[in-house]
Protein backbone atom coordinates (compact mmCIF):
# COMPACT_ATOMS: atom_id res chain seq x y z
CA UNK A 1 0.00 0.00 0.00
CA UNK A 2 2.83 2.51 1.07
CA UNK A 3 4.04 1.87 -2.45
CA UNK A 4 0.94 2.94 -4.25
CA UNK A 5 0.88 6.42 -2.09
CA UNK A 6 4.60 6.64 -3.20
CA UNK A 7 4.02 6.31 -6.98
CA UNK A 8 0.50 8.93 -6.67
CA UNK A 9 2.93 11.26 -5.11
CA UNK A 10 5.69 11.15 -7.05
CA UNK A 11 3.27 11.46 -10.67
CA UNK A 12 1.33 14.73 -9.08
CA UNK A 13 4.72 16.34 -8.07
CA UNK A 14 5.97 15.45 -12.25
CA UNK A 15 2.42 16.57 -13.38
CA UNK A 16 2.91 20.16 -11.49
CA UNK A 17 6.34 20.24 -12.60
CA UNK A 18 5.16 19.65 -16.11
CA UNK A 19 2.37 21.77 -16.33
CA UNK A 20 3.44 25.25 -14.40
CA UNK A 21 5.67 25.86 -17.44
CA UNK A 22 2.55 27.38 -19.19
CA UNK A 23 0.95 30.32 -17.12
CA UNK A 24 -0.74 32.26 -19.41
CA UNK A 25 -2.96 29.15 -19.80
CA UNK A 26 -3.76 28.66 -16.31
CA UNK A 27 -5.20 32.55 -16.68
CA UNK A 28 -7.28 31.80 -19.47
CA UNK A 29 -8.30 28.48 -17.15
CA UNK A 30 -9.25 30.61 -13.80
CA UNK A 31 -11.39 33.08 -16.84
CA UNK A 32 -13.09 30.47 -18.34
CA UNK A 33 -13.98 29.22 -14.88
CA UNK A 34 -15.23 32.43 -13.41
CA UNK A 35 -16.91 32.52 -16.41
CA UNK A 36 -18.93 29.18 -16.35
CA UNK A 37 -19.71 29.61 -12.75
CA UNK A 38 -21.39 33.14 -13.56
CA UNK A 39 -23.36 31.15 -16.31
CA UNK A 40 -24.49 28.36 -13.82
CA UNK A 41 -25.28 30.53 -10.96
CA UNK A 42 -27.58 32.37 -13.12
CA UNK A 43 -29.22 29.68 -15.02
CA UNK A 44 -29.95 27.91 -11.98
CA UNK A 45 -31.91 31.24 -10.59
CA UNK A 46 -32.91 31.74 -14.01
CA UNK A 47 -34.64 27.76 -13.33
CA UNK A 48 -35.57 27.99 -9.69
CA UNK A 49 -37.54 31.95 -10.90
CA UNK A 50 -39.01 29.63 -13.96
CA UNK A 51 -40.81 27.28 -11.48
CA UNK A 52 -38.88 24.64 -13.25
CA UNK A 53 -36.51 23.94 -10.19
CA UNK A 54 -38.21 23.11 -6.80
CA UNK A 55 -35.21 24.11 -5.10
CA UNK A 56 -34.46 26.86 -2.68
CA UNK A 57 -31.62 28.55 -4.11
CA UNK A 58 -29.00 27.51 -1.26
CA UNK A 59 -30.05 24.03 -1.69
CA UNK A 60 -29.45 24.79 -5.76
CA UNK A 61 -26.07 26.10 -5.00
CA UNK A 62 -25.05 22.85 -2.94
CA UNK A 63 -25.95 20.83 -5.81
CA UNK A 64 -24.03 23.57 -8.33
CA UNK A 65 -20.84 23.11 -6.12
CA UNK A 66 -20.46 19.44 -5.38
CA UNK A 67 -20.90 19.15 -9.33
CA UNK A 68 -18.32 21.92 -9.94
CA UNK A 69 -15.83 19.88 -7.74
CA UNK A 70 -16.59 16.75 -10.45
CA UNK A 71 -15.91 18.72 -13.28
CA UNK A 72 -12.90 20.46 -12.08
CA UNK A 73 -11.83 16.59 -11.09
CA UNK A 74 -12.67 15.61 -14.56
CA UNK A 75 -10.16 18.79 -15.98
CA UNK A 76 -7.69 17.98 -13.58
CA UNK A 77 -7.38 14.31 -13.13
CA UNK A 78 -9.63 12.10 -15.14
CA UNK A 79 -9.22 14.22 -18.54
CA UNK A 80 -5.66 14.14 -18.96
CA UNK A 81 -5.24 10.54 -17.69
CA UNK A 82 -7.54 9.38 -19.85
CA UNK A 83 -5.82 11.08 -23.13
CA UNK A 84 -2.49 10.22 -21.84
CA UNK A 85 -3.78 6.31 -21.61
CA UNK A 86 -4.79 6.48 -25.49
CA UNK A 87 -1.76 7.86 -26.37
CA UNK A 88 -0.05 4.96 -25.23
CA UNK A 89 -2.20 3.12 -26.89
CA UNK A 90 -1.45 4.16 -29.97
CA UNK A 91 2.01 5.43 -29.68
CA UNK A 92 2.29 1.55 -28.35
CA UNK A 93 4.11 2.59 -25.08
CA UNK A 94 1.46 0.44 -23.20
CA UNK A 95 3.74 -1.86 -21.92
CA UNK A 96 5.74 0.66 -20.09
CA UNK A 97 2.66 0.19 -17.37
CA UNK A 98 1.70 -3.46 -17.90
CA UNK A 99 5.41 -4.47 -17.53
CA UNK A 100 5.55 -2.97 -14.02
CA UNK A 101 4.56 -4.33 -10.65
CA UNK A 102 2.08 -2.50 -9.64
CA UNK A 103 -1.89 -3.00 -11.46
CA UNK A 104 -1.78 -1.28 -14.72
CA UNK A 105 -5.21 0.02 -14.17
CA UNK A 106 -3.82 1.73 -10.60
CA UNK A 107 -0.93 3.19 -13.12
CA UNK A 108 -2.99 4.44 -15.45
CA UNK A 109 -5.53 6.42 -13.13
CA UNK A 110 -2.72 8.10 -11.67
CA UNK A 111 -0.48 8.84 -14.79
CA UNK A 112 -0.82 12.47 -14.53
CA UNK A 113 -2.75 15.60 -13.67
CA UNK A 114 -2.79 19.20 -14.96
CA UNK A 115 -4.00 22.26 -12.92
CA UNK A 116 -6.91 23.03 -15.15
CA UNK A 117 -9.77 22.20 -13.28
CA UNK A 118 -8.45 24.27 -9.91
CA UNK A 119 -10.51 26.99 -11.14
CA UNK A 120 -13.30 24.66 -10.90
CA UNK A 121 -12.27 23.37 -7.50
CA UNK A 122 -12.08 26.63 -5.97
CA UNK A 123 -15.70 27.45 -7.51
CA UNK A 124 -17.47 24.69 -6.44
CA UNK A 125 -15.77 24.89 -2.69
CA UNK A 126 -16.77 28.52 -2.85
CA UNK A 127 -20.53 27.71 -3.90
CA UNK A 128 -20.78 25.45 -1.33
CA UNK A 129 -19.94 27.98 0.88
CA UNK A 130 -22.61 30.39 0.10
CA UNK A 131 -24.99 27.72 0.34
CA UNK A 132 -23.86 26.68 3.88
CA UNK A 133 -27.37 27.84 5.15
CA UNK A 134 -29.19 24.92 3.42
CA UNK A 135 -26.51 22.64 5.55
CA UNK A 136 -26.40 20.20 9.13
CA UNK A 137 -23.49 19.83 10.59
CA UNK A 138 -23.59 16.59 10.43
CA UNK A 139 -24.77 15.86 7.22
CA UNK A 140 -22.27 18.09 5.69
CA UNK A 141 -19.69 15.78 7.18
CA UNK A 142 -21.49 12.93 5.83
CA UNK A 143 -21.73 14.73 2.47
CA UNK A 144 -18.18 15.16 2.65
CA UNK A 145 -17.40 12.03 3.07
CA UNK A 146 -19.37 10.95 -0.11
CA UNK A 147 -17.13 13.26 -2.08
CA UNK A 148 -14.29 10.99 -2.26
CA UNK A 149 -16.05 7.65 -3.43
CA UNK A 150 -18.28 9.49 -5.68
CA UNK A 151 -15.46 10.64 -7.80
CA UNK A 152 -13.64 7.45 -7.96
CA UNK A 153 -17.62 6.17 -9.11
CA UNK A 154 -17.37 8.60 -11.92
CA UNK A 155 -13.76 7.86 -12.79
CA UNK A 156 -14.14 4.19 -12.91
CA UNK A 157 -16.92 4.55 -15.06
CA UNK A 158 -15.34 7.15 -17.49
CA UNK A 159 -11.97 4.83 -18.00
CA UNK A 160 -14.59 1.90 -18.45
CA UNK A 161 -15.35 3.97 -21.74
CA UNK A 162 -11.96 5.22 -22.46
CA UNK A 163 -10.84 1.59 -23.26
CA UNK A 164 -12.78 2.23 -26.32
CA UNK A 165 -9.56 3.71 -27.01
CA UNK A 166 -8.03 0.28 -27.72
CA UNK A 167 -10.21 0.11 -30.61
CA UNK A 168 -10.08 3.76 -31.61
CA UNK A 169 -7.70 6.27 -32.31
CA UNK A 170 -7.97 9.49 -29.95
CA UNK A 171 -10.44 9.62 -26.83
CA UNK A 172 -10.47 13.40 -26.69
CA UNK A 173 -14.13 14.04 -27.67
CA UNK A 174 -15.14 10.94 -25.64
CA UNK A 175 -13.47 12.76 -22.26
CA UNK A 176 -15.48 16.25 -23.64
CA UNK A 177 -18.78 13.54 -23.76
CA UNK A 178 -18.08 12.28 -20.20
CA UNK A 179 -17.67 15.34 -18.32
CA UNK A 180 -20.64 16.90 -19.90
CA UNK A 181 -22.58 14.18 -19.30
CA UNK A 182 -21.63 14.55 -15.21
CA UNK A 183 -22.18 18.30 -15.40
CA UNK A 184 -25.87 17.39 -15.95
CA UNK A 185 -25.75 16.34 -12.23
CA UNK A 186 -25.58 20.33 -11.48
CA UNK A 187 -29.53 19.98 -11.38
CA UNK A 188 -31.00 17.43 -9.16
CA UNK A 189 -31.48 14.63 -11.60
CA UNK A 190 -35.61 13.81 -10.28
CA UNK A 191 -36.35 17.48 -12.08
CA UNK A 192 -35.83 15.96 -15.06
CA UNK A 193 -38.25 14.24 -17.91
CA UNK A 194 -38.36 10.28 -17.10
CA UNK A 195 -36.50 9.16 -19.79
CA UNK A 196 -33.42 11.95 -19.07
CA UNK A 197 -34.04 11.00 -15.04
CA UNK A 198 -33.81 6.83 -16.25
CA UNK A 199 -30.36 7.51 -18.37
CA UNK A 200 -28.77 10.10 -15.50
CA UNK A 201 -29.62 7.13 -13.00
CA UNK A 202 -28.53 3.55 -14.39
CA UNK A 203 -27.20 4.22 -17.78
CA UNK A 204 -24.57 6.44 -16.47
CA UNK A 205 -24.01 7.00 -13.14
CA UNK A 206 -24.74 10.74 -12.45
CA UNK A 207 -26.94 10.60 -9.70
CA UNK A 208 -24.71 8.38 -7.69
CA UNK A 209 -21.38 10.34 -8.34
CA UNK A 210 -23.08 14.06 -8.23
CA UNK A 211 -26.24 14.44 -6.99
CA UNK A 212 -25.68 11.41 -3.97
CA UNK A 213 -22.92 13.88 -1.92
CA UNK A 214 -25.31 16.95 -2.23
CA UNK A 215 -28.09 15.44 -1.08
CA UNK A 216 -26.46 13.60 1.68
CA UNK A 217 -25.28 16.79 2.86
CA UNK A 218 -28.45 18.21 2.91
CA UNK A 219 -30.14 15.54 4.72
CA UNK A 220 -32.32 13.98 1.90
CA UNK A 221 -30.58 10.64 2.19
CA UNK A 222 -29.25 9.22 5.28
CA UNK A 223 -25.94 7.61 5.99
CA UNK A 224 -26.87 4.51 3.92
CA UNK A 225 -26.13 6.64 0.65
CA UNK A 226 -22.75 6.79 2.06
CA UNK A 227 -22.51 2.65 2.51
CA UNK A 228 -23.87 2.65 -1.64
CA UNK A 229 -21.02 4.53 -3.19
CA UNK A 230 -18.71 2.53 -1.90
CA UNK A 231 -20.78 -0.40 -3.10
CA UNK A 232 -20.69 1.28 -6.09
CA UNK A 233 -16.42 1.77 -6.05
CA UNK A 234 -16.11 -2.32 -5.62
CA UNK A 235 -18.81 -3.05 -8.33
CA UNK A 236 -17.06 -0.51 -11.24
CA UNK A 237 -13.39 -1.57 -9.91
CA UNK A 238 -14.01 -5.14 -10.37
CA UNK A 239 -15.91 -4.42 -13.64
CA UNK A 240 -12.98 -2.11 -14.64
CA UNK A 241 -10.31 -4.83 -13.81
CA UNK A 242 -12.18 -7.68 -15.78
CA UNK A 243 -13.23 -5.19 -19.23
CA UNK A 244 -9.44 -4.05 -19.02
CA UNK A 245 -8.04 -7.90 -18.93
CA UNK A 246 -10.14 -8.21 -22.07
CA UNK A 247 -9.69 -5.39 -23.80
CA UNK A 248 -5.55 -5.19 -23.65
CA UNK A 249 -5.99 -8.58 -25.93
CA UNK A 250 -6.62 -5.71 -28.60
CA UNK A 251 -3.47 -4.48 -27.63
CA UNK A 252 -0.86 -5.04 -30.24
CA UNK A 253 2.10 -2.80 -29.25
CA UNK A 254 3.93 -1.05 -31.79
CA UNK A 255 4.04 -3.14 -34.48
CA UNK A 256 0.53 -3.90 -34.82
CA UNK B 1 -5.46 35.13 -60.60
CA UNK B 2 -9.30 34.29 -61.89
CA UNK B 3 -12.62 33.66 -59.53
CA UNK B 4 -12.28 30.13 -61.57
CA UNK B 5 -9.28 29.49 -60.86
CA UNK B 6 -9.79 30.29 -57.14
CA UNK B 7 -12.94 28.39 -57.09
CA UNK B 8 -11.57 25.12 -58.94
CA UNK B 9 -8.83 24.98 -56.59
CA UNK B 10 -11.10 25.64 -53.27
CA UNK B 11 -13.68 22.67 -54.21
CA UNK B 12 -10.53 20.70 -54.49
CA UNK B 13 -9.06 21.38 -51.20
CA UNK B 14 -13.33 21.19 -49.81
CA UNK B 15 -12.88 17.70 -51.21
CA UNK B 16 -9.53 16.70 -49.62
CA UNK B 17 -10.42 17.98 -46.33
CA UNK B 18 -13.48 15.80 -46.46
CA UNK B 19 -11.78 12.77 -47.20
CA UNK B 20 -9.39 14.08 -44.14
CA UNK B 21 -12.24 14.67 -42.00
CA UNK B 22 -13.55 11.89 -42.84
CA UNK B 23 -11.06 9.21 -41.74
CA UNK B 24 -11.97 10.21 -38.17
CA UNK B 25 -15.59 9.51 -38.50
CA UNK B 26 -15.81 8.42 -34.89
CA UNK B 27 -14.23 10.45 -33.10
CA UNK B 28 -16.13 13.34 -34.81
CA UNK B 29 -19.40 11.56 -33.83
CA UNK B 30 -18.17 11.58 -30.42
CA UNK B 31 -17.61 15.56 -30.69
CA UNK B 32 -21.22 15.47 -32.04
CA UNK B 33 -22.65 13.46 -29.32
CA UNK B 34 -20.61 16.31 -26.73
CA UNK B 35 -22.20 19.49 -28.55
CA UNK B 36 -26.11 17.58 -27.75
CA UNK B 37 -25.53 17.88 -23.94
CA UNK B 38 -27.82 20.50 -24.04
CA UNK B 39 -30.42 19.17 -24.89
CA UNK B 40 -30.53 16.84 -21.59
CA UNK B 41 -31.79 20.23 -20.21
CA UNK B 42 -34.86 19.97 -22.39
CA UNK B 43 -35.47 17.40 -20.14
CA UNK B 44 -36.12 20.16 -17.23
CA UNK B 45 -38.12 22.34 -19.17
CA UNK B 46 -40.42 19.69 -20.51
CA UNK B 47 -41.11 18.65 -17.32
CA UNK B 48 -42.05 21.61 -15.76
CA UNK B 49 -41.20 24.04 -17.78
CA UNK B 50 -44.45 27.32 -18.08
CA UNK B 51 -44.61 26.75 -22.11
CA UNK B 52 -46.15 23.62 -24.04
CA UNK B 53 -43.06 20.52 -24.11
CA UNK B 54 -43.19 21.15 -28.04
CA UNK B 55 -42.16 24.87 -28.15
CA UNK B 56 -39.16 23.68 -26.07
CA UNK B 57 -38.17 20.77 -27.92
CA UNK B 58 -38.02 23.13 -31.33
CA UNK B 59 -35.93 25.91 -29.53
CA UNK B 60 -33.52 22.92 -28.14
CA UNK B 61 -33.73 21.63 -31.96
CA UNK B 62 -32.62 25.14 -33.33
CA UNK B 63 -30.30 25.79 -30.79
CA UNK B 64 -28.28 22.60 -30.66
CA UNK B 65 -28.21 23.13 -35.15
CA UNK B 66 -26.88 26.67 -35.06
CA UNK B 67 -24.38 25.69 -32.17
CA UNK B 68 -23.26 22.98 -34.99
CA UNK B 69 -22.41 25.70 -37.51
CA UNK B 70 -19.56 27.44 -35.27
CA UNK B 71 -15.99 26.71 -36.77
CA UNK B 72 -14.15 25.75 -33.69
CA UNK B 73 -11.40 24.23 -34.66
CA UNK B 74 -9.81 27.30 -36.12
CA UNK B 75 -7.67 29.15 -33.21
CA UNK B 76 -6.25 25.22 -32.33
CA UNK B 77 -4.97 24.79 -35.79
CA UNK B 78 -3.65 28.07 -36.94
CA UNK B 79 -2.11 27.89 -33.44
CA UNK B 80 -0.21 24.84 -34.05
CA UNK B 81 0.60 25.74 -37.19
CA UNK B 82 2.32 28.92 -36.21
CA UNK B 83 3.91 27.65 -33.20
CA UNK B 84 5.66 24.86 -35.17
CA UNK B 85 5.99 26.08 -38.08
CA UNK B 86 3.89 24.03 -40.09
CA UNK B 87 2.87 27.32 -41.40
CA UNK B 88 5.53 28.06 -43.91
CA UNK B 89 4.41 24.95 -46.64
CA UNK B 90 1.22 26.85 -46.61
CA UNK B 91 2.99 30.55 -47.67
CA UNK B 92 3.88 29.18 -50.49
CA UNK B 93 1.00 28.55 -52.10
CA UNK B 94 -0.77 31.47 -54.27
CA UNK B 95 -3.45 31.34 -52.49
CA UNK B 96 -4.39 33.04 -48.58
CA UNK B 97 -4.15 29.91 -46.10
CA UNK B 98 -7.43 31.34 -45.00
CA UNK B 99 -8.62 29.69 -47.78
CA UNK B 100 -6.83 25.85 -46.21
CA UNK B 101 -9.51 26.38 -43.36
CA UNK B 102 -12.23 27.70 -44.37
CA UNK B 103 -12.40 24.52 -46.91
CA UNK B 104 -11.21 22.34 -43.76
CA UNK B 105 -14.31 24.02 -41.69
CA UNK B 106 -16.90 23.83 -44.27
CA UNK B 107 -16.08 20.15 -44.67
CA UNK B 108 -16.40 19.55 -41.06
CA UNK B 109 -19.64 21.13 -41.20
CA UNK B 110 -20.99 18.77 -43.85
CA UNK B 111 -19.49 15.50 -41.49
CA UNK B 112 -21.59 17.25 -38.62
CA UNK B 113 -24.42 17.31 -40.11
CA UNK B 114 -24.95 13.75 -41.70
CA UNK B 115 -23.80 12.74 -38.41
CA UNK B 116 -25.91 15.21 -36.36
CA UNK B 117 -28.93 13.14 -38.09
CA UNK B 118 -29.29 10.18 -35.33
CA UNK B 119 -29.49 13.11 -32.90
CA UNK B 120 -32.10 15.01 -35.17
CA UNK B 121 -33.92 11.52 -35.52
CA UNK B 122 -33.84 10.96 -31.83
CA UNK B 123 -35.72 14.36 -31.18
CA UNK B 124 -38.01 13.50 -33.96
CA UNK B 125 -39.11 10.47 -32.55
CA UNK B 126 -39.82 11.67 -28.67
CA UNK B 127 -41.59 14.93 -29.82
CA UNK B 128 -43.50 13.85 -33.38
CA UNK B 129 -44.41 17.17 -34.74
CA UNK B 130 -41.45 19.31 -33.94
CA UNK B 131 -40.53 20.36 -37.60
CA UNK B 132 -44.56 20.43 -38.41
CA UNK B 133 -46.15 24.33 -39.48
CA UNK B 134 -43.31 25.99 -39.09
CA UNK B 135 -43.08 29.54 -41.25
CA UNK B 136 -40.46 29.09 -44.40
CA UNK B 137 -39.67 32.98 -43.87
CA UNK B 138 -38.65 32.11 -40.77
CA UNK B 139 -36.50 29.72 -41.66
CA UNK B 140 -35.11 31.58 -44.08
CA UNK B 141 -33.78 34.44 -41.44
CA UNK B 142 -32.48 31.44 -39.48
CA UNK B 143 -30.23 30.14 -42.12
CA UNK B 144 -29.10 33.87 -42.67
CA UNK B 145 -28.64 33.76 -38.91
CA UNK B 146 -26.21 30.94 -39.32
CA UNK B 147 -24.14 32.06 -42.03
CA UNK B 148 -23.61 34.76 -39.89
CA UNK B 149 -22.55 33.00 -37.19
CA UNK B 150 -20.04 30.91 -39.21
CA UNK B 151 -18.67 33.82 -40.67
CA UNK B 152 -18.28 35.76 -36.87
CA UNK B 153 -16.78 32.36 -34.92
CA UNK B 154 -14.53 31.55 -38.01
CA UNK B 155 -13.28 35.46 -38.19
CA UNK B 156 -12.95 34.93 -33.94
CA UNK B 157 -10.76 31.50 -34.49
CA UNK B 158 -8.65 33.02 -36.71
CA UNK B 159 -7.87 36.34 -34.31
CA UNK B 160 -7.28 33.93 -31.51
CA UNK B 161 -4.96 31.89 -33.37
CA UNK B 162 -3.08 34.43 -35.42
CA UNK B 163 -1.94 35.64 -31.73
CA UNK B 164 0.22 32.82 -31.45
CA UNK B 165 2.60 34.87 -33.61
CA UNK B 166 2.98 37.11 -30.14
CA UNK B 167 1.78 34.92 -27.35
CA UNK B 168 3.09 31.44 -26.13
CA UNK B 169 -1.03 30.17 -26.07
CA UNK B 170 -3.93 31.98 -26.16
CA UNK B 171 -6.73 28.81 -26.73
CA UNK B 172 -7.69 29.28 -23.41
CA UNK B 173 -9.46 32.23 -23.90
CA UNK B 174 -11.69 30.55 -26.49
CA UNK B 175 -12.87 27.86 -24.34
CA UNK B 176 -13.78 31.10 -21.67
CA UNK B 177 -15.66 32.09 -25.00
CA UNK B 178 -17.09 29.00 -25.39
CA UNK B 179 -17.98 28.67 -22.28
CA UNK B 180 -20.10 32.17 -21.56
CA UNK B 181 -21.76 30.97 -24.92
CA UNK B 182 -23.03 27.55 -22.87
CA UNK B 183 -25.05 29.90 -20.85
CA UNK B 184 -25.49 33.27 -22.09
CA UNK B 185 -25.79 32.80 -25.55
CA UNK B 186 -28.50 30.03 -25.55
CA UNK B 187 -27.60 26.73 -25.83
CA UNK B 188 -28.26 25.65 -22.09
CA UNK B 189 -31.12 27.73 -21.25
CA UNK B 190 -33.50 30.26 -23.35
CA UNK B 191 -32.88 33.66 -22.55
CA UNK B 192 -36.04 34.83 -21.81
CA UNK B 193 -35.62 33.30 -18.57
CA UNK B 194 -32.59 35.88 -17.13
CA UNK B 195 -33.82 38.45 -16.15
CA UNK B 196 -34.18 41.97 -17.68
CA UNK B 197 -31.22 43.30 -16.79
CA UNK B 198 -28.89 40.49 -17.72
CA UNK B 199 -30.49 40.66 -21.32
CA UNK B 200 -29.92 44.46 -21.98
CA UNK B 201 -26.66 44.06 -21.09
CA UNK B 202 -26.34 40.71 -23.31
CA UNK B 203 -27.84 42.11 -26.08
CA UNK B 204 -24.60 44.20 -26.31
CA UNK B 205 -22.37 41.06 -26.83
CA UNK B 206 -22.39 38.47 -29.77
CA UNK B 207 -23.40 36.05 -27.69
CA UNK B 208 -27.14 35.99 -28.17
CA UNK B 209 -27.15 36.29 -31.81
CA UNK B 210 -25.54 33.12 -32.28
CA UNK B 211 -28.00 30.79 -30.55
CA UNK B 212 -30.68 32.46 -28.45
CA UNK B 213 -32.27 34.79 -31.52
CA UNK B 214 -31.87 32.46 -34.46
CA UNK B 215 -33.52 29.63 -32.71
CA UNK B 216 -36.15 31.77 -30.92
CA UNK B 217 -36.70 32.94 -34.72
CA UNK B 218 -36.97 29.63 -35.73
CA UNK B 219 -39.16 28.47 -33.30
CA UNK B 220 -42.01 31.17 -34.19
CA UNK B 221 -41.16 32.56 -30.43
CA UNK B 222 -41.78 36.27 -29.46
CA UNK B 223 -39.28 38.86 -29.19
CA UNK B 224 -36.64 37.23 -31.49
CA UNK B 225 -34.37 40.33 -32.48
CA UNK B 226 -32.44 40.98 -36.03
CA UNK B 227 -28.54 40.45 -35.96
CA UNK B 228 -27.40 43.65 -37.20
CA UNK B 229 -25.39 43.43 -33.39
CA UNK B 230 -23.39 40.06 -35.02
CA UNK B 231 -23.30 41.96 -38.56
CA UNK B 232 -20.89 44.89 -36.30
CA UNK B 233 -18.68 42.57 -34.55
CA UNK B 234 -18.36 40.21 -37.35
CA UNK B 235 -17.00 43.35 -39.51
CA UNK B 236 -14.91 44.15 -36.52
CA UNK B 237 -13.38 40.80 -35.28
CA UNK B 238 -12.32 40.38 -39.04
CA UNK B 239 -10.63 43.62 -39.38
CA UNK B 240 -8.91 42.90 -36.38
CA UNK B 241 -8.11 39.52 -37.18
CA UNK B 242 -6.33 40.86 -40.77
CA UNK B 243 -4.55 43.33 -38.77
CA UNK B 244 -3.04 40.74 -36.34
CA UNK B 245 -2.82 38.44 -39.08
CA UNK B 246 -0.29 40.55 -40.92
CA UNK B 247 1.53 42.07 -38.10
CA UNK B 248 2.16 38.90 -36.96
CA UNK B 249 3.10 37.74 -40.92
CA UNK B 250 6.48 40.03 -40.51
CA UNK B 251 7.48 38.74 -37.31
CA UNK B 252 6.91 34.85 -38.84
CA UNK B 253 10.38 33.41 -39.05
CA UNK B 254 9.19 29.89 -39.25
CA UNK B 255 10.31 26.95 -37.05
CA UNK B 256 14.01 28.15 -36.08
CA UNK B 257 13.60 31.55 -36.28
Amino acid sequence: MGGYLRVLARSAAAAAAVWTAYRADFLAALLGALVETAGRVAALFALVRAGVLDLAPDEGLVYLGVASIAIGFFRCVVGPNLVAFSERVWEGSLEFVLLRPKHPVFLLLVQTASPWGLPDLLAGAALLGLGHRALGAQAAVLGSLAIGPALLVAYLFAFLLALVGFFSVHVHNLVHLVTGLFAAGQYPVRAYALPVRVFLTFVVPVYGAVNLPAELALGRVGPAGLLGLWAGVAVFWLLTDRLFRLAVRAYASASG
Amino acid sequence: MTRRFLLGKFSVLVGTFLAQNLAYRGELFFWVLAQSLPLIFLGLWVEAGPRPGLDYARYFFFAWLAGLFRPTGVADYLGYEIRTGRLSPLLLRPFSPVLDHLADQLSLLLVYLVLGLPVAGVLGALFPGILAGLEPARLIGYAGFLALGFAFHFALGWLLGALAFFLERSEGFLEAYYGALFFFGGLAIPLDAFSPGLRRFLAWTPLPYAVYHPAALAAGWPGARGPLPLVLWTLGVAALAGWVWRRGLLRYRAAGG
